[in-house]
């Protein structure tokens, strides 16, 4: 038996792999303290697999708490683990599209399932679960309702800020100015997705996208994607939030304990 | 000599402020300096020292932002904030400045720079392919020689240029054979640990001492490379840095890349390898073949800047490269823009791992930072070539 443990920003995710099958999973909030939320993940994962610990040959750990995580056998950041994750669900995905919590990324893999080219945002929130989460508060609207209404939206009202406190003032402004919430939080959305849109077709997208992290459970934010790459993303097997905890599952199996 | 260097950028300064108020005691002027435009030769041969005083640290950017727009070049900031506050030992002791038409954030932040002590700024042709632009750029040579022979009150004669040029060369050769050193595999010193020891020997007031440490650092490297006393293990991905960021003070992302397990092997661009291949030709006219070096700098600034791009694929070659970094600090648009045909060579031509990082003089970003280092480490290590 092998662990992967994914400490984001946001949240902190456990995937426990045998003979190569997901056998658990687990998320839970980050929170203030990564260490100790690593501690619990753990220790959940492995009480609802109804194993011991002990029986963990291998662990890896990733995202960005992977170094304050004592009992992980190994370090490995998140874009190889994304990479190795999504290959492991499906060996004809070879670009991926993560947003998480703090960043965003857009990564090419090469025929063995390795990285080959990525982009990350710079020193900026705009385009990360963040900033989405952010915006939901400023419409005063929940996230499930955030996505649904970017979706039903006719006419998105166009947002020219990217950054995380001019877009907030702007949607004051809009709101002011008696926009309708589901325009405004369509408008938002594509802006997020021109934006990483963008970063991907930097390195050369190609044709068998995932889109993984906690914003690919955005829907509304899936389908602008979608529709900026004029693609449809292959739609993977397991919450799209695990994938960077399962490359480091699959990493300890493979590469380093196995 | 002692290869590792952990010396703070601000001990550094201070200990060379002393020197350099002891040579003004003793009737020496000096010429504060912004950029590798800038004709080191005149200066020595007006019997003056040259002082670099470009801004890379954070500590002048505060008192900077007063009067500049924040979201301007760090480097453009620190230059100017060097000037205010007493934030740099170094600046209250230069006689007079002379800067060079780069980029916009200077050339706009030198017409205030010029109220704080006399300032020459000389311009620089940005097409420097162009047949006109060598003759632009002499005649700016023959200005600043007019400039310099003022403020200082000297005769330039062309015997002293001569002997000036004589003793850069030998500098330039110097240097140049120090980066060769870094093609041995494993290397024989850490990048930072480089940038470290010739940022620190390149704050001098005795230009002969100066050849005389080179000359003695050249020794011990060859010496550990003979000895095969290396710095790092084999595997350590070899890095080549291109772009801005190779200085002792702004050198977090380079530290970054050691730390997480790369080796930086040879750096392009300004305090790397760039151009120290031109030797100035002794046999022509004096102002004339300084011109005619200088004009060879490679920077964003130019358009196209083609002998970059060039040097990057010559360089990837030559120090056996795995990885390539490009480091732009945040809001230079032209090396911002420049990276796009970095990318095209690195990845396009060589099929190797590329990083553009854009950054600023603080801490803030580190952790970010660093996952896209390691990252792309991990690239390098696991040496998958894209698939076409």
């Amino acid at each position: 038996m092998y662990a992967g443990i994914d400490i984001g920003s946001l949240t902190t995710k456990a995937v426990l792999i045998n003979n190569e099958k997901i056998i658990g999973y687990k998320i839970i909030k980050t929170g203030s303290d990564p260490k100790q939320a690593g501690e619990i993940v753990f220790d959940k994962v492995i009480a609802e697999a109804g194993c011991e610990k002990k029986e963990v040959k291998y662990i890896v750990a990733t995202g960005y708490g992977r170094v304050s995580l004592s009992f992980a056998d190994h370090a490995v950041t998140e874009l190889t683990c994304h990479a190795r994750g999504v290959r492991h669900l499906d060996p004809a995905i070879d670009f991926i599209i993560d947003i998480g919590g703090q960043d965003s990324k857009t990564i090419k893999l090469g025929k063995n399932g390795n990285v080959v080219d990525f982009v990350m945002n710079d020193r900026c929130a705009a385009g990360t679960g963040r900033f989405l989460t952010m915006m939901a508060q400023a419409l005063e609207v929940d996230m499930k309702k955030f996505s649904e209404f970017s979706i039903s939206s006719q006419k998105p009202c166009p947002i020219n800020s990217t950054c995380i406190v001019f877009a907030e003032s702007e949607i004051i402004s809009l709101l002011a100015s008696g926009e309708a919430k589901e325009d405004i939080a369509a408008g938002l959305i594509q802006s997020i997705a021109k934006r990483v849109g963008n970063m991907a077709k930097r390195i050369g997208t190609n044709q068998n996208i995932a889109f993984v992290g906690g914003g690919a459970k955005n829907l509304g934010l899936r389908k602008a994607l979608e529709e900026t790459l004029k693609i449809n993303f292959i739609p993977i097997k397991v919450e799209p939030q695990i994938t960077g905890a399962l490359g480091a599952a699959v990493l300890a199996c493979k590469q380093y304990g196995g | 000599m002692e290869l590792k260097t952990d010396e703070n950028i601000g001990e550094v300064k201070t200990d060379f402020a002393m020197e350099l108020e002891m040579a003004k005691d003793s009737g020496m002027k000096v010429v504060g300096s912004m950029c590798s435009y800038f004709p080191r030769e005149i200066v020595l041969a007006a019997g003056a020292i040259p002082v670099g005083l470009c801004g890379t640290t954070e500590g002048p950017i505060e008192a900077a932002e007063v009067v500049l727009p924040a979201d301007q070049c760090p480097m453009v900031k620190a230059t100017y904030g060097r000037a205010l506050n007493n934030t740099c030992p170094i600046f209250p002791l230069a006689d007079c400045l002379v800067g060079e038409t780069t980029c916009d954030g200077r050339k706009k932040m030198y017409e205030l720079l010029a109220r704080e002590k006399p300032m020459h700024v000389m311009e620089l042709p940005q097409k420097p392919e162009e047949r006109e632009a060598l003759v632009h750029w002499t005649a700016e040579v023959h200005k600043l020689k007019s400039f310099i022979e003022d403020q200082l009150a000297v005769k330039i004669t062309d015997k002293a240029l001569k002997k000036a040029i004589k003793h850069m060369n030998r500098e330039r050769f110097l240097l140049k054979e120090i980066h060769n050193c870094r093609k041995s595999h494993p290397v024989p010193v850490m990048g930072l640990d480089l940038v470290g020891l010739t940022t620190k020997m390149g704050y001098c007031v005795d230009r002969k001492g100066y050849v005389a440490r080179l000359e003695s650092l050249l020794a011990e490297l060859k010496g550990r490379i003979k000895e095969e006393e290396f710095a790092c293990s084999v595997d350590r991905p070899r890095i080549l840095w291109t772009g801005l960021g190779n200085s002792l003070g702004c050198d977090k992302v380079l530290r970054l890349v050691e730390e997480c397990g790369g080796v930086v092997v040879c750096q392009e661009g300004c305090g790397g390898v760039t151009r120290l291949d031109d030797m100035i030709d002794l046999d022509k006219e004096p102002l004339g073949a300084i011109a005619e070096r200088y004009l060879k700098v490679t920077c964003s600034c130019m358009s196209p800047n083609n002998t970059r791009f060039e040097q990057i694929d010559r360089l990837i070659s030559e120090y056996n490269i795995q990885g390539v970094i490009d480091l732009t600090w945040q809001s230079c648009h032209t090396f911002n823009i420049e990276s796009y045909r970095v990318r095209e060579v690195v990845n396009g031509k060589h099929g190797l791992p590329f990083l553009h990082i854009i950054t600023d003089f603080s801490q803030s970003d580190v952790g970010q930072l660093r996952v896209r280092i390691e990252g792309f480490l991990e690239q390098v290590t696991l040496g998958e070539k894209p698939c076409v």
